[in-house]
């Protein structure tokens, strides 16, 4: 197959140029660096990449539809399909968000779902992304550097293309929008994503800000600009979580949000993009149920897999998992980015036993999975032959009037070669992800 | 019925002056059929600030508002009548987050073992809440100063003392425990010289307050202003501001027949 | 008009001066460097005197090596392009990541020649970085007053060093006609605020013809408190 490879110098070196960095607090010190790119693109047939767009499609709305009943008639409580314990004792439900539906009653805007592929081919869900999914903008501005360097192998090979990433985020912004301009709101240039928060902006045309460029009067949010006026805002996609999103409702000594943004957006007069309190349907916890909210608001069957996911909670799976724990992973589920991830393998027989002992006592705070044997992709070792790495697929689908699959992704990969974790905070680098335009 | 006329105002002092000063304040009681509330006024120093009207997910009426200019004072002041049309109780189902245990409510040892010592038996869910109330009420110790806002429910059982809200946070725990949804509630009361809390229970149609300061229900000289799931989810007053600096804070508060 | 934000105004004028001083110093140090060679290696102590930097420098190989390239000395052009950079970076999307990679062009070459003796051959396409940012910005950023105010800031920056490097007046007179253009001294601009008993004094002295390097320090004076960016937002309420 054709690649960019042979051009992974002149790609490093404009990497370089344009600055696409990822920042990383090492002992207390931000250091930014470069986002370590892999040129061998993974790739996605045109028949797979179809099947998979239905499948988060389906999978999106039913999450959407799952937010819009969470916070108000719960009906998928009442009907027993979901605990009620493992809704309210999420972290992420946030009551402070009760009885507000927003436009097109879509919560999760931009939704970054994890997916790996078993050596069988089947796809799998790990994980679904969908307070602040980042990372879309990598692959987007790789590819971008791929044509310029390697003009030829797009010419051989037909690909999608997928620098329609921030025409698809902008019209999002601009379908919720309530009126006003599009803003992107950053916590600043020290945050780990701000890459990616300024790039984003300056290729959907929103104006970047920061908290104090932003003031609320009358339930209305309004940005300063530098020659003294204001100016109403629309959409906030905010790159901020939930917690300092609005120190007159949740953290009183967040220094990074905006007081009363909640007052606007309750009253209609923003749109947040994701909006708070989409940490109920990413739980880990509440993982294990999405399936089920498939057949309950779509009456369909679930077309992508979960990996086969136990809840101690249950006791059936508690047995389960406390017989099997060797072989299994086991997951926090408070924890995001790769930390609070177990592998039963790894652990010694009294970390085993320890284990066991926590899993018993909280067991509502972890899920165990089996662990999939994924495919390994090829990248390519600092002497230029390849070498087989873990590498999962993060998939943007865009929901606004409509909901839509972004036909590239985020493949992160572990450096490390015993490394299941494929996070960029834990070293991780990227590839471009192809979805071919013929079969 | 009674009529009730009420008067509840709250000044910041700052040694150094603060601008950019935004605000909610929980302070405008809310009409439902127990109190109907008529003419209420405020006042809020130093005007010339942008103040506006919303509204809570838990219900409550807010009044929001910035000030940018400099100000070492800040207060506010609320007045009006209200008609009491029943004593402790009012008509309405709890939303499923009140079954909950929430932030400041969490039960740690203390308050594990002290339900299990004092697990009420009575199966009407009222008589419940007042049976853990008494035992509350003998348990504790009322007394200022040794507990702040930030304290949880955990933290005061342990102690053994508190004030109202303590009483309230602890009381919202054991019910909690049992099964009885519930919420905290801040108001005002006859005899107080500042804001009081308790804690209304239900049992799938109405609420009824309960003061556990008191170890009785609440009767018509209260007036309830705000509530939430603990004091966390509705303060009468929460702000930020840009500047360093202490603050002094005076309440007072007059309710009178 | 109004898409840049308030924090940001005073990012574009400083953005201007440190890309400024990178050029005009880079420029002015190619001239000292070549005394250097071998007429005079002390000049460069005329040089930081000129400028007004602290003599920091152990010997001529030390200032060479620091004050171009040790990003630890504050004064050096390392140090003055990171800034330039730390302005830029907030600015991506007013003034295009295409304007920004020229700034990181500069940088990344910054960096890796460091240790060369041919500094004014392998740090000219510093140079080239910098007429290519100013043209990128003049062609691609959409707000023309946030332009301005970049174009402000670098005359602003440009007068100052023109000054204290003892430039022809017609030089200086030059540059402060460009910035008269930019600023519109007599009229209710928001941003930037220009004071004017700075600007009319500054005029009789570059207007007058007696020789600007008479009057020095008492030029450098008004220009430091020739521009300012307000950033707060008392004006406003």
């Amino acid at each position: 197959m054709n690649t960019p490879v042979a051009n992974t110098r002149e790609i490093n070196e404009l990497l370089a140029r344009y600055g696409v960095k990822f920042g990383i607090y090492k002992n207390g010190v931000f250091k930014e660096q470069l986002f370590p790119f892999d040129a061998i693109p993974r790739i996605i047939t045109r028949s797979d990449f179809s099947d998979m767009e239905k499948g988060l499609i389906q999978r999106v709305d039913a999450l959407n539809l799952f937010l819009k009943d969470i916070y108000s008639e719960k009906k998928i409580i009442r009907d027993g399909v979901i605990p009620a314990d493992f809704v309210y004792i999420s972290k992420g439900y946030l009551p402070q968000c009760e009885g507000v539906t927003p436009a097109h009653g879509v919560y999760s805007h931009i939704s970054g779902i994890d997916l790996v592929q078993a050596k069988d081919g089947t796809w799998y869900i790990l994980e679904d992304n969908l307070r602040i999914p980042s990372g879309a903008s990598y692959p987007l501005i790789a590819r971008e550097l791929c044509r310029m360097t390697s003009p030829d192998v797009f010419h051989d090979v037909s690909v999608v293309d997928n620098r329609n990433y921030a025409s698809l985020l902008k019209d999002t912004m601009d379908s919720v929008n309530c009126g006003g301009i599009n803003v992107i709101l950053t916590p600043g240039r020290y945050n780990a994503a701000y890459f990616e928060h300024s790039y984003l902006a300056e290729r959907t045309g929103a104006v970047l800000v920061q908290n104090s460029d932003l003031f609320v009067e009358n339930n209305i949010l309004y940005m300063r600009d530098y020659q003294g006026g204001r100016t109403r805002v629309g959409t906030v996609y905010r790159r901020i979580s939930d917690e300092y999103l609005d120190p007159m409702t949740f953290v009183p000594e967040s220094l990074i949000g905006v007081p009363h943004i909640m007052d606007a957006y309750r009253a209609g007069n923003v749109a947040i993009m994701n909006a708070p309190g989409n940490g109920v349907a990413d739980d880990k916890g509440i993982y294990y149920f999405v399936p089920k909210m498939i057949k309950y608001y779509l009456g369909e069957e679930p077309i992508l897999k979960n990996a086969p996911t136990y809840l101690p909670y249950y006791e059936e799976d508690r047995k389960y998992v406390l017989d099997h724990l060797e072989t299994l992973v086991v997951k926090d589920v408070s924890e995001a980015g790769g930390y609070g991830v177990v592998f039963g393998r790894d652990m010694t027989k009294e970390q085993l036993a320890d284990w066991r002992t926590l899993i018993t006592e909280q067991s509502r705070r972890f899920i165990a999975q089996e662990v999939i044997d994924f495919i390994d992709l090829d990248i390519l070792s600092d002497d230029g032959t390849t070498v087989p790495r873990k590498a999962d697929l993060r998939a943007f689908v865009l929901s606004g009037e409509t909901t839509k699959v972004w036909a590239s992704g985020l493949t992160r990969f572990s450096r490390n070669p015993d490394s299941f974790v494929v996070n960029s905070s834990q070293g991780g680098g990227f590839k471009d992800t192809w979805v071919l335009s013929q079969d | 019925m009674k009529k009730l006329s009420f008067e509840y105002s709250t000044e910041f002092e700052f040694d150094s002056p603060i601008s950019s000063h935004c605000f909610t304040l929980r302070c405008l009681p809310l009409s439902d059929d127990r109190q109907i509330i008529s003419e209420p006024r405020y006042i809020i120093q130093p005007s010339g600030g942008v103040i506006w009207n919303s509204r809570d997910s838990f219900g409550n009426s807010l009044l929001c508002g910035r000030i940018e200019k400099p100000h070492s004072k800040f207060s506010f002041s609320v007045k009006g009548t209200a008609s009491i049309t029943s004593s402790y109780t009012v008509s309405g189902k709890a939303p499923v987050m009140y079954a909950y245990q929430s932030p400041l409510t969490h039960p740690g040892e203390a308050l594990t073992a002290f339900y299990a010592e004092h697990q009420p038996t009575e199966s009407n869910v009222l008589y419940r809440a007042l049976a853990l109330a008494d035992s509350l009420y003998e348990y504790m110790t009322y007394e200022k100063g040794v507990t702040d806002v930030h304290t949880t429910a955990e933290e005061a059982l342990a102690l053994g003392k508190g004030v109202c809200q303590d009483y309230a946070h602890i009381m919202l725990a054991l019910c909690r425990m049992g099964g009885i949804p519930c919420r905290y509630v801040a108001g005002l009361a006859c005899d107080e010289g500042e804001t009081h809390a308790w804690v209304e229970v239900n049992d799938g149609s109405r609420w009824y307050g309960i003061d556990p300061v008191n170890n009785c229900l609440i009767s018509t000289h209260y007036l309830k202003l705000c509530h939430g799931r603990d004091y966390a989810d509705c303060p009468i007053e929460s702000g930020c501001y840009v500047g360093i600096t202490e603050s002094r804070q005076t309440v007072e508060s007059r309710v009178t027949q | 008009m109004g898409t840049i934000t308030r924090l940001n105004g005073s990012n574009l004028y400083w953005l201007g001066r440190y890309t400024e001083r990178v050029f005009t110093t880079l420029d002015s140090f190619f001239n000292y460097f070549d005394l250097m060679i071998d007429v005079d290696k002390d000049s460069y102590v005329k040089y930081l005197e000129k400028i007004g930097a602290p003599n920091i420098y152990t010997d001529d190989n030390d200032f060479f090596d620091r004050y171009l390239f040790d990003k630890t000395d504050p004064n050096s052009l390392r140090s003055n392009l990171e800034r330039a950079m730390d302005n830029g970076i907030v600015l991506r999307e007013a003034i295009k990541s295409s304007s920004l990679s020229y700034l990181q062009l500069a940088l990344n070459k910054f960096k890796s020649v460091r240790g060369t003796r041919k500094v004014r051959y392998d740090l000219l396409p510093v140079k080239d970085d910098l007429y290519a940012f100013w043209g990128s910005v003049e062609d691609n950023m959409e707000d023309l007053e946030g332009r301005d105010l970049i174009y402000i800031g670098k005359a602003v920056e440009r007068l100052d060093l023109y000054v204290r490097l003892s430039y022809k007046d017609e030089d200086i007179r030059r540059v402060f006609d460009y910035m008269t253009v930019l600023v519109h001294p007599y009229e209710n601009v928001y941003n930037p605020v220009l004071n004017i008993e700075a600007y009319e004094g500054l005029e009789k002295l570059v207007t007058r013809g007696k020789g600007i390097e008479s009057c020095r320090g008492e030029a450098l004076s008004l220009i430091s408190r020739l521009v300012e960016v307000k950033t707060d937002e008392e004006a406003e309420f």
